[in-house]
């Protein structure tokens, strides 16, 4: 009994599916054009329906050898289109799909498009659902082989949506071309993991000065071979073309490299909507994104060898120029060690420690805020801000006097009392001068900071802490090294009256720190005005020894000054001679221009890039010690060499682009181009004059 | 010797081969008389071709920016267009300013009539591209479709 009950289900089904198959679904049938006979089309109803919105069908059969294009074809190519809108009635849109495309290079020239057969899905919508409906128009295809045809054809097909029914053929024909198209993910999606197209992390990123697109996709499982796909709906970036991508592979992340151009010369695509489309053995998907600014390190390197690198840059960070004027700070630190007490000891190195690696934390912080809202990042960056600037500038004054004993930090006594429970105040100003330290010393680049700030700025937030947090501790380790071995600054002589000179030495010493604040203050305002608060930090200094130390003490510091000054005045006038040529900059540094240095090395010369802040201390050495000193400095003055300069000392754009280009974070930057090296030859943080003239040579090509 | 033999052979068989190939894809395409064609160039030069060719024999040349084989014989369309007389049509590729920056973009310095809707072409019967024809007084004395060398240009209008 259930044997006949089955046939007889089967029975009544085949019934209704011969019905279906004769119920009304409009379709134009194969259309060709005379004078184009390889391409044949038909547009198809599947007799579907969602409320006002009809599922269709746009069959194109290619013959061998010729190829149509996707919605964005690439330079070589133009998109099919469908001219509905004048003599359609009942009808207010038409909604194309695109299948996944493949890429079809044509005598060099990249396109992007389909061969054989296509199968386009489609929505038609209607106005009024209750009345008939005609689909009217001409649909624009072109074709390629070793010619190109762009062929017209009539497209008239009237229907009624209250009355169409289901055709199970072009339905299943339907339902299979829109499993060929790409799921639509939105960023968010993916940022929150709620996707089911198995992406996990998608970054993307524009590179002003390379003109090239980075994008970055890791898939839950891995990928095989994927091919990525970039275009945008976005009208003005029509005529804007993305090349075939350069694609890296790791496991399950892939990292593909558009060259982007334009007929029009440079393009801007910062913060542009594009799609990106991917598409691999089982994956197509196309994610709707914003292009990023932030560089994203093509390096495989390991956070764990990047933990090693940040260490070893912090490190280093100890010994480079830009530690000078925090030299009398560290050192003054070692000072108030007294012998008898170790714990104390330890506790107070590593209280500054603390302090370094908390200021490198708030460092981060800072750049997170920043790369959040999408500005421009780099290290030292805060020194291209005045406000930061004059911060310095108080804080540094502040110890000048404290250090000079004219000025005890006074906490409130709750505080004082709340400290003391806590371990004594006296650890919180070593905490506070670790930090202050760190926020001085970051001006500049050092030798493997580069490598590891990089990373962590087009990192993840996570790993933005960690290597800053190992870059702190990498400064920090000589201070480590003291907190676990106290017996290093036990070795200071005791305490005595020495103790007051070192005392002032250190305290002039960051005197000097905060007059070279004041002196980057002139980027900002005028020279007259950086004068004028030079004078008023002086004036309250010695308002303050006249105040403390009285009078006579106060003149007998102040001729002292002026004898040094009037010394050092008498002393370089008269061996001027002998150092006024190297050090006078009679270079005429051209500023940074990513078009000229093009122009230059198409017509030969050579071109040192300098890229370079009033507030790098290393950048400054540089200059003093190599670029201003022959053999480099005659070498910048011949003919066919060209000096650029590109100043980072106030926020500059164009200028953090460039170094972003070469995934550098910081200055100093130096770049030789020429014939040889069109690409550039990138030198050393730390300058050395072989190392320039040998890159010079390299780069004319001798 | 029997080299040489190989290669000529192998020469007239594609010149043959070329030439049918030009044959049937010309069929479509207006033969005898050819049509007025009377515009102003994206160059903004006013262009009368029946007139130009009166004294001497023009190079039409229809083109498009989506044609990828175009690439290949634009530059030697420009390169004749030096001692010739040569007249170029863009085929559906956008406003002047697009094929302006498209011709300073590769460095044509041709004639371009912009055919921006695929008017001229209808009128031609001119559907694929890269088509060359030459006009001499008035007459459409030489059609071809595909590739085309700059010596095959320039043979072609010294035929006619």
């Amino acid at each position: 009994m259930p044997t006949v009950k089955r046939y007889f289900l089967l029975l009544f089904s085949l019934c209704i599916f011969s019905i279906n198959a004769l119920a009304l679904a409009p379709e134009t049938g194969w259309i060709s054009n005379l004078n184009h006979l390889p391409v044949k089309v038909n547009l198809q109803l599947t007799g579907q329906a969602q409320q006002n919105t009809a599922n269709a069908l746009l069959n194109v059969n290619l013959d061998a050898d010729w190829k149509t294009y996707w919605r964005s074809p690439g330079e070589g190519g133009v998109a099919p289109t469908f001219e509905w809108e004048a003599e359609s009635t009942n009808i207010k849109a038409f909604d194309w799909s695109w299948p996944t495309p493949k890429r079809y290079p044509v005598l060099g020239v990249e396109t992007v498009g389909y061969k054989d057969k296509i199968h386009f899905p489609l929505h038609i919508t209607v106005n009024d659902p209750e009345q008939p409906s005609r689909l009217k128009g001409t649909l624009t295809l072109a074709s390629c082989t070793t010619i190109c045809v762009l062929t017209d054809y009539n497209i008239d097909l009237r229907f009624d949506l209250a009355q169409l029914s289901i055709n199970e053929d072009i339905a299943f024909a339907y339902a299979q071309a829109v499993s060929s198209v790409p799921i639509l993910v939105d960023q968010s999606a993916i940022d929150t993991q709620k996707n089911n197209a198995n992406i996990t992390h998608i970054t993307s990123s524009w590179d002003q000065f390379n003109q090239q697109v980075v994008v970055q996709l890791s898939h839950q499982i891995g990928w095989q071979q994927p091919d990525l796909f970039i275009d945008s709906s976005d009208a003005e970036l029509d005529n804007v073309f993305f090349s075939k991508p350069t694609i890296s592979v790791s496991e399950k992340q892939v990292t593909a490299t558009f060259a982007v151009s334009s007929w029009g010369g440079e393009v801007d695509l910062s913060n542009a909507n594009v799609n990106i489309t991917v598409v691999d053995d089982s994956v197509a998907v196309e994610v709707a994104t914003t292009l990023g600014k932030q560089i994203i390190s093509t390096n495989e390197e390991s956070i764990a060898s990047i933990f090693l690198i940040a260490l070893l840059g912090g490190l280093i960070l100890n010994i480079m120029p830009c530690v000078l004027p925090v030299l009398g700070m560290k050192l003054s630190s070692v000072l108030g060690v007294e012998a008898s007490q170790r714990g104390k000891v330890r506790k107070q190195f590593l209280a500054s420690s603390a302090g370094i690696i908390s200021s490198f934390w708030l460092l981060a912080a800072f750049l997170l805020v920043l790369k959040l809202s999408g500005e421009a990042l780099g290290w030292g960056i805060q020194f291209q801000s005045p406000y930061f600037i004059i911060f310095m500038i108080i804080v540094t004054a502040l110890f000048t006097a404290n250090m000079l004993g004219l000025f005890e930090i006074q906490l409130p006594s709750s505080m004082q009392t709340w400290l003391a429970k806590k371990g004594g105040n006296s650890y919180l100003g070593h905490y506070l001068q670790g930090m202050f330290a760190t926020l001085l010393a970051t001006p500049c680049s050092a030798p493997f900071l580069g490598t590891a700030v990089a990373f962590a700025l087009g990192a993840s937030a996570w790993q933005l802490f960690a290597v800053f947090t190992a870059l702190g501790m990498g400064m920090a380790l000589p201070w480590l090294l003291i907190a676990l071995f106290p017996s290093i600054a036990l070795l200071m002589p005791k305490p005595g009256k020495w103790m007051g000179t070192v005392k002032n030495v250190f305290g002039v010493l960051i005197l000097a720190t905060c007059l070279w604040l004041v002196s980057l203050l002139s980027s900002f305002i005028s020279v007259f005005y950086t004068v004028l608060v030079a004078l008023l930090v002086l004036l309250l200094l010695a308002v303050l020894i006249i105040k403390k130390h009285g009078k006579r003490i106060f003149f007998i510091i102040f001729s002292i000054f002026m004898m040094v000054v009037s010394v050092v005045l008498i002393v370089g006038s008269l061996t001027a001679k002998h150092w006024a040529n190297p050090l006078q900059d009679e270079i005429s540094w051209v500023p940074l221009d990513a078009q000229v240095i093009q122009q230059q090395v198409d017509q030969g010369n050579v071109i040192f890039v300098d890229v370079t802040a009033k507030w790098c201390v290393t950048c400054k050495a540089n200059k003093v010690g190599v670029l201003l000193q022959d053999p480099v400095y005659s070498a910048l003055q011949e003919r066919g060499v060209i000096a650029m300069s590109g100043d980072w000392t106030v926020r500059s754009d164009s200028v953090t682009a460039y170094l972003q280009s070469f995934g550098r974070y910081g200055v100093p930057f130096n770049i030789v181009y020429g014939p040889a090296a069109p690409n550039g030859i990138e030198l050393s943080t730390i300058l050395n004059s072989e190392d320039v003239i040998n890159a010079m040579q390299q780069a004319k090509g001798q | 010797m029997s080299r040489l033999k190989t290669v000529t052979m192998y020469g007239l068989f594609i010149l043959a081969v070329g030439w049918g190939a030009d044959f049937w894809r010309a069929q479509s395409i207006v033969s005898g008389k050819a049509p007025e064609l009377v515009a102003m160039s994206i160059q903004g030069k006013q262009v009368d071709l029946i007139a130009m060719s009166q004294d001497k024999p023009v190079l039409v040349y229809f083109w498009a920016t989506w044609c990828s084989v175009c690439s290949t014989v634009s530059p030697s369309v420009d390169f004749v267009s030096g001692n010739m007389q040569v007249v170029t049509v863009a085929l559906n590729s956008g406003d002047d300013m697009r094929i302006q920056q498209y011709m300073s973009a590769k460095d044509y310095d041709f004639t371009v009539l912009n055919d921006a809707t695929g008017l001229i072409g209808r009128a031609w019967g001119i559907s694929l591209t890269p088509t060359l024809m030459v006009i001499d007084k008035g007459q459409i004395t030489s059609v071809t479709t595909g590739f085309t060398s700059p010596f095959g240009m320039w043979a072609r209008m010294l035929l006619s």
